[in-house]
């Protein structure tokens, strides 16, 4: 009886568990690989596609089977719209760095890095289905541990390390903040429920309830980048390798704004804490996009500038999750500004790599020139994806915008309205440094000496030109089809 | 029947999107033609299936289709409202875009852009079907828009030549201008709408349906909005259906290739202004002035039109005004229909006659097509003459085509012009309009005379007289494939038959009339002889008229052969001053660009600076952010 009581309990997070069980396996099936010199690279090309067939098998498996569950909020863990849209997310994002790293995981570690983007994912799910500040903090860190591992055997030069420790040492500082939040949170509420915290906070919201929202609100904001705990970003983009970036820019941030929604979007801060978490959050996020814009529109380092627009789109996020906030009918909009955010990037990170021989070193903006002129598809793939990063219709990134707009416009706050604005004024920055990637990308010869003059073949990384197709074909459907994303 | 209606435009945009696919591919493209062949036929099947099974009457079905985006208050259906006049509309427009289509394989056999035509084509099927069934203006609009679109691709399909290009550019332009009236029209609508109405959302205030809901409402509270919006939509219109003055670019539109002619300007496309009327019929009963400047700019066009086409030596010109100029007609049959009781009557005759011209005007086009294939590009009706003994079949499908276009019973044309005559012809004793409908009519009159005239004389300079051919066409200049061909004998078969069957069985009443209506007028005996007397006279004059040296001729000769320097007027008028406020405008702007720039500096700047406090060194981060958290909390408590 007690056995299937646990099993029921753990249902929701059934993929999570798929995951990390052929994580495991690929972990065990390595240990059994014949040993070769350490000087002979092996190859890590199976490895990579064990990890991405395990995501694809779970997450369809899940797909079809998961609906039916029965929401139950008593146990660790639940299966509700944000669990679902979260794990979804979570897969989407999971297989589109699995496909693009097909060719590009580190040498001697293929087995260890596709086993810990497994367990990374799996994080992801824990944390979409919390019910518990224990699960919820499990889960986070399910996230951040595996994503060093990741960084720390990707590229292991100076600069590599350099990166890794940065992000280690920042990243445990910030963990360190969450956890206090959550004793200020068990503290207030006397239990580790959420549903139970919500409540004991709308019923009295006291100081030190608001200090403890201060210092998870902080805690998750080095997750999602935002500023001012966004200065590891740029570093450690520019010190890992590429499709690293595009993982950096996606699985952290969707485990951050999940973990927001699980945490505040709740009833309790409709009642007791709205308003100040509404303040503390608009300006939380106009700082977090003008910043990121200002930034990304004084570099020419491809890789720093990404990180500035992950940083700016992170702002454009957290208005959503105040929206959310207001509104209290859900975070649809958000979810659906994520979906699209997640597309757009990787795939255009997956069409950079898929240029570039060497993923790890400095990248200039002029080494993108003559993409178009060299292959008019991942020319015009990588242009979809920019085009729907600035938020043009014909691209999913129109409808991301527009529904956090709308959804800022339609309560008629003042603030949620000021916010509104600097969005567009925003997005309108933004803009100006994606068109130059877009212009580069389509129109100009190389110049005479650079990186982009000295490719011979357009393509050298054939999973991850297709990985920017499908997300450019993707991006390009979901502005046709919105319910599908 | 009312899901297949989704097929109607699906099968062409499928056909498109394989199109695509076959421009960039090396292989099939030789058989490109196939899959707009086969998705254009589907569509006119549909489309004839529905209309022979349908029981007529003039009620809307709407068909939802596919809901576009839904969340929360914010609902976009795009669905489909199918009414009398949309079903026959549809079906000139697949049966006639199909025929082309199979023609277009031969003629357009070899060309380089072969796939992208065909591409180009579906899209404009799929665009302008779309714009017919649309249950929304606004819809409507956006096709509206994808119709201009492709025309302009069509038109400039030769891209290297750059006077294609500039007769594509010329009528996008002329055409952006006249839809900017058009959408004005349509906001300022959407907002009357929103005056009178509170229940629906804001996309469907635009809805048909609600709008002719509300429109008794709107007509007592806010009569003169509405006569700005039929104002507005009537621009739009004239601007698509080429009316004065906006009738510019359709004969330059001749730089595409033919069939392109055939079908954007003779058969489909520009009877989309006409469809628009139509559509918006309900609302123009309220706004008789719009309707009477409709009739008057119809007027004018329509001797314009045919007084120009009669001093063209271009073939492919002549047909071009002529179209102009049968366009003009029915905007004179819209005029007719001033008194609201006669609406009804108008939209009727307007179909009827534009249902009989996409037939014959096609054939013309087409069979103008064979000529210039023959004679190796050259159209100038100069350079050849006496081609009945060399193109035997292209002969006799043109003087089908031309004894349709001129009005010899009882081909079709007589028959739909006759419904157009005849409901002027009714209302002359009109008390207050009598006089008005009495002008319309003789200068549509003098319009025919002027049809009869110039049709008569492309026909004998181009096929009668003694054999001259051009040196482009080689030794022995060639009839049309059968391919070419076969499309053609259908659309003669039409412009023969289908004025006689219409007009005696009044089938048209039934898809176009609400059902308990008087007896449409007819026009008398009187009318059917003065008829008679101008295609005879017509035939005479074009017998007698003489070729003008473009030097030795009086003004007025040099002024129609010169399209009446209206294309000038237009540059001084508009272009002209325009540029000059461009200059202007571009001087200031220099200067506030400077002072932008200076603002634009601002980011950057903040942006370096910003730079400044990226130091590399983890603790600094660490303390920013320890600094972040106490700012954070410190918020909390402001």
């Amino acid at each position: 009886m007690l056995t299937r009581e646990i099993l029921n309990s753990l249902l929701p997070v059934a993929p999570a568990l798929g995951l990390i069980i052929s994580g495991c396996a690929i972990l065990i099936a390595w240990m059994f690989q014949p040993q070769q010199d350490d000087d002979q690279p092996r190859s890590s090309n199976g490895w990579a596609w064990a990890g991405l067939a395990a995501l694809i098998v779970v997450w369809g498996s899940w797909s079809f089977s998961g609906s039916t569950l029965v929401d139950n909020e008593a146990t660790l863990f639940r299966s509700d719209v944000l669990s679902r849209s979260g794990t979804h997310l979570a897969m989407l994002a999971g297989c589109l760095v699995a496909a693009i790293t097909i060719n590009r995981s580190p040498s001697g570690f293929g087995a260890e890095f596709h086993a810990c983007l497994l367990f990374l994912v799996s994080g992801l799910c824990f944390v979409s289905a919390a019910t518990d500040l224990t699960t919820l903090y499990l889960g986070l860190e399910m996230v951040s541990i595996p994503t060093i591992l990741l960084l720390a055997i990707s590229r292991r030069d100076d600069s590599g390390m350099e990166s890794t420790l940065k992000y280690f040492a920042l990243s445990a500082f910030s963990s360190a903040i969450f956890l206090m939040g959550c004793s200020f949170l068990f503290g207030i509420a006397g239990s580790t429920k959420l549903s139970e915290i919500a409540a004991s906070i709308s019923a009295n919201p006291s100081i030190a309830a608001y200090i403890a929202f201060a210092l998870v609100l902080a805690g998750l904001a080095f997750r999602v980048t935002a500023v001012p705990f966004h200065f590891y970003a740029p570093d450690v983009f520019s010190g890992c390798s590429l499709p690293l970036g595009g993982l950096l820019s996606t699985l952290p941030k969707i485990a951050g704004f999940v973990a927001m929604l699980r945490l505040l979007g709740g009833p309790a801060l409709q009642s007791g804490l709205a308003p100040v978490a509404l303040n503390t959050i608009v300006v939380l996020a106009l700082i977090t996009m003008t910043v990121g814009n200002f930034a990304a529109l004084a570099q020419m380092n491809c890789r720093r500038l990404l990180a500035y627009s992950s940083v700016a789109h992170s702002g454009y996020l957290l208005m959503g999750l105040a929206a959310a906030l207001v509104q209290g009918t859900g975070a649809q909009s958000l979810i659906m500004y994520l979906s699209a955010y997640v597309v757009m990037t990787l795939g255009f990170f997956a069409g950079v790599t898929a240029i570039f021989e060497r993923t790890d070193e400095n990248l200039d903006l002029d080494d993108l020139q003559g993409v178009t002129q060299k292959n008019l598809l991942l020319g015009a793939s990588m242009t979809v994806c920019l085009l729907s990063l600035i938020g043009i219709p014909i691209t999913a990134g129109f409808w991301g915008k527009f529904m956090i707009l709308r959804d800022l416009i339609a309560p008629q706050n003042t603030l949620l309205l000021v916010g509104a604005i600097f969005m567009v004024v925003n997005s309108a920055i933004g803009a100006i440094y994606y068109l130059a990637m877009l212009i580069r990308v389509n129109t100009q010869k190389p110049t005479e000496g650079s990186q982009a003059e000295s490719r011979t073949t357009s393509i050298v990384d054939l999973p991850a030109f297709a990985t920017c197709v499908i997300c450019a074909a993707t991006t390009i459907l979901w502005f046709i089809v919105p319910k599908w994303m | 029947m009312s899901n297949l209606v989704w097929l109607i435009p699906v099968a062409p945009l499928l056909a498109m999107l394989v199109g695509v696919v076959l421009c960039f591919s090396s292989r099939g493209r030789e058989s490109a033609h196939l899959p707009t062949w086969v998705g254009l036929l589907v569509a006119a099947v549909v489309c004839l299936m529905t209309l022979l099974g349908s029981e007529g009457g003039t009620t809307a079905v709407v068909t939802p289709g596919y809901t576009w985006l839904s969340v929360g208050s914010v609902t976009i259906p795009i669905s489909a409202r199918l009414d009398g006049v949309g079903l026959v509309q549809l079906t000139v427009v697949t049966c006639i875009s199909f025929l082309v289509a199979v023609y277009a394989q031969g003629y357009m056999k070899g060309d380089p852009g072969y796939p992208r035509f065909f591409a180009v084509l579906s899209a404009f099927v799929f665009s302008m079907v779309m714009l017919v069934i649309s249950s929304n203006l606004l819809v409507l609009y956006a096709f509206w828009e994808g119709v201009g679109l492709c025309s302009y691709l069509l038109i400039g399909f030769w891209y290297q030549r750059p006077s294609a290009a500039n007769a594509a550019m010329k009528a996008f332009l002329v055409n952006r201008l006249a839809d900017t009236a058009f959408l004005a029209g349509i906001l300022l609508l959407w907002h009357g709408v929103g005056k009178v109405t509170t229940s629906t959302t804001a996309f469907a205030r635009l809805d048909f349906d609600t709008i002719f809901n509300v429109l008794p409402a709107l007509a007592s509270e806010y009569p003169n909005l509405l006569s700005w919006v039929g104002f507005l939509l009537l621009v739009g219109a004239i601007g698509k259906s080429a009316q004065f003055p906006f009738h510019v670019w359709l004969p330059d539109a001749m730089e595409g290739p033919t069939p392109v002619s055939a079908l954007i300007h003779a058969a489909t496309m520009v009877t989309a202004g006409v469809y628009l009327l139509a559509r918006m019929s309900p609302l123009l009963s309220y706004t008789p002035e719009v309707l009477q400047l409709a009739g008057w700019l119809g007027a004018i066009t329509a001797v314009i039109g045919g007084s120009v086409a009669l001093f063209q030596d271009d073939l492919k010109r002549v047909l071009a005004y002529s179209t102009v100029s049968q366009l003009g007609l029915l905007f004179i049959a819209f005029g007719a229909g001033m008194n609201p009781e006669m609406l009804p009557f108008a939209v009727v005759a307007a179909m009827f006659h534009l249902l009989t011209h996409a037939f014959f005007k096609a054939l013309l086009f087409l069979t103008a097509g064979n000529v210039m294939h023959a004679m190796g590009d050259v159209i100038d009706m100069r350079k050849f003459s006496g081609l009945k003994s060399v193109l035997p079949a292209t002969h006799i499908l043109f003087l089908i085509g031309a004894l349709a276009l001129a009005g010899v019973p009882p081909l079709a044309g007589f028959w739909s012009k006759e419904s157009i005559f005849g409901l002027l012809a009714a209302q002359i004793k009109d008390p207050q309009h009598g006089s008005l409908f009495l002008t319309w009519l003789c200068m549509g009159l003098f319009s025919s005379l002027l049809t009869a005239t110039y049709t008569f004389r492309a026909y004998m300079r181009t096929f009668q007289g003694e054999v001259k051919t051009p040196a482009e066409a080689g030794d022995h200049p060639h009839e049309a494939t059968p391919v070419m061909l076969a499309p053609l004998y259908m659309l003669a078969a039409g412009s023969v038959v289908s004025g006689l069957v219409i007009y005696l069985t009044g089938w048209l009443d039934k898809f176009t009339l609400p059902p308990e209506t008087v007896e449409a007028p007819h026009g008398s005996w009187l009318l059917f002889v003065v008829s008679m007397v101008i295609v005879v006279a017509g035939y005479g004059l074009a017998r007698v008229f003489p070729t003008f040296d473009e030097k030795k001729s009086p003004a007025f000769v040099k002024a129609l052969a010169n399209r009446l320097y209206l294309d000038e007027l237009f540059y001084y008028l508009l272009v002209a001053p325009t540029q000059s406020l461009a200059n202007l405008v571009g001087a200031i702007d220099k200067f506030v660009d400077s002072l932008i720039r200076g603002v634009a500096h601002v980011p950057t700047a903040a942006g370096f600076q910003l730079r400044r406090m990226q130091s590399g060194i983890v603790s600094s981060y660490a303390l920013t952010m320890a600094v972040g958290i106490v700012l954070l909390v410190a918020l909390a408590f402001l």
